[in-house]
């Protein structure tokens, strides 16, 4: 019987990987019958971003790619590098699968239509 | 005694007193409260580098397209402007910035190139050739 015995690691207690992320400016825009949110991305590229929808929560993650090559060397630097996560809490119903994101200059624009049950209803009055 | 050489690397004049404001009113996490264009001097944040070949000038631009760049070089001082739309339904607003920095090397301002890609705008600043690194052999 093959019995394998895990090799316990003893020599550090095992860190935690901790991802740092900055949060991204953002802008929404009220169309007529949906939300536009225009996410500033500078540096990524139209494949590196991932886009969730979690009940009420939108979730945005981008990963860079503008790291300069490896022999520049830094002289004066005001912004950093690193990638973008940003979470928005909807307080509005949106149509899942009719959500959509266009990437352009690095700015992430999601349209987020308003659900049919969430629209504003006239009610005739008999 | 151990004296410590001041050693001002930044380029902008002014960093101090930026950093000095920034500190007192974010309070000293930078990149908490950021915004990109901050309403002082250096209306743009900018990074540095350079190789043997050429000085480089990034900086963050979403959303700017090409044509609403201009990049210009006098007097060794590099000037860099321009404006964001912003469409909303029918109407369109933009945001204007600029930033100045004085470039204290040679450069040959004839190979200056610029490149935005995916809102990072790349300036390639070549030195001069008198300016770059020589080997000198030893007879």
């Amino acid at each position: 019987m093959n019995s394998t015995i895990a090799k316990q690691d003893n020599a550090q207690p095992s860190t935690v990987n901790r991802m740092e992320y900055r949060s991204p400016r953002y802008e929404v825009h009220n169309l007529d019958d949906a939300y536009r949110v225009d996410v500033y991305v500078p540096g990524v590229k139209k494949d590196n971003t991932r886009i969730t929808l979690d009940k009420d929560t939108l979730t945005i993650n981008a990963t860079r790619s503008d790291q300069v090559p490896g022999n520049w060397e830094s002289i004066h630097r005001e912004y950093d590098g690193m990638d973008f996560q940003l979470s928005l809490n909807l307080n509005v119903d949106v149509d899942p699968d009719r959500i959509s994101a266009k990437t352009e200059d690095g700015v992430l624009s999601i349209t987020l239509p308003i659900a049919e049950k969430a629209k504003p209803k006239t009610i005739a009055v008999d | 005694m151990r004296l410590i050489k001041y050693d001002n690397r930044s380029v902008n004049p002014l960093a101090e007193l930026d950093r000095l404001f920034s500190e007192a009113l974010w309070g000293g996490n930078r990149f908490g409260w950021e915004r990109m264009f901050e309403p002082a001097t250096g209306s743009l944040r900018v990074n540095l580098y350079h190789d043997n070949d050429a000085l480089y000038v990034t900086a963050e631009l979403p959303g700017v397209s090409k044509k609403d760049i201009s990049i210009q070089l006098e007097n060794a001082v590099l000037t860099i402007k321009g404006e964001r739309k912003v469409k909303e339904g029918k109407s369109e607003s933009s945001v204007s910035f600029e930033r100045a920095i004085t470039i204290g090397e040679e450069i040959n301002s004839d190979k200056i190139k610029a490149k935005i890609e995916d809102g990072i705008l790349t300036v390639t600043l070549p030195k001069a050739e008198n300016r770059k690194p020589k080997a000198i052999t030893v007879l």
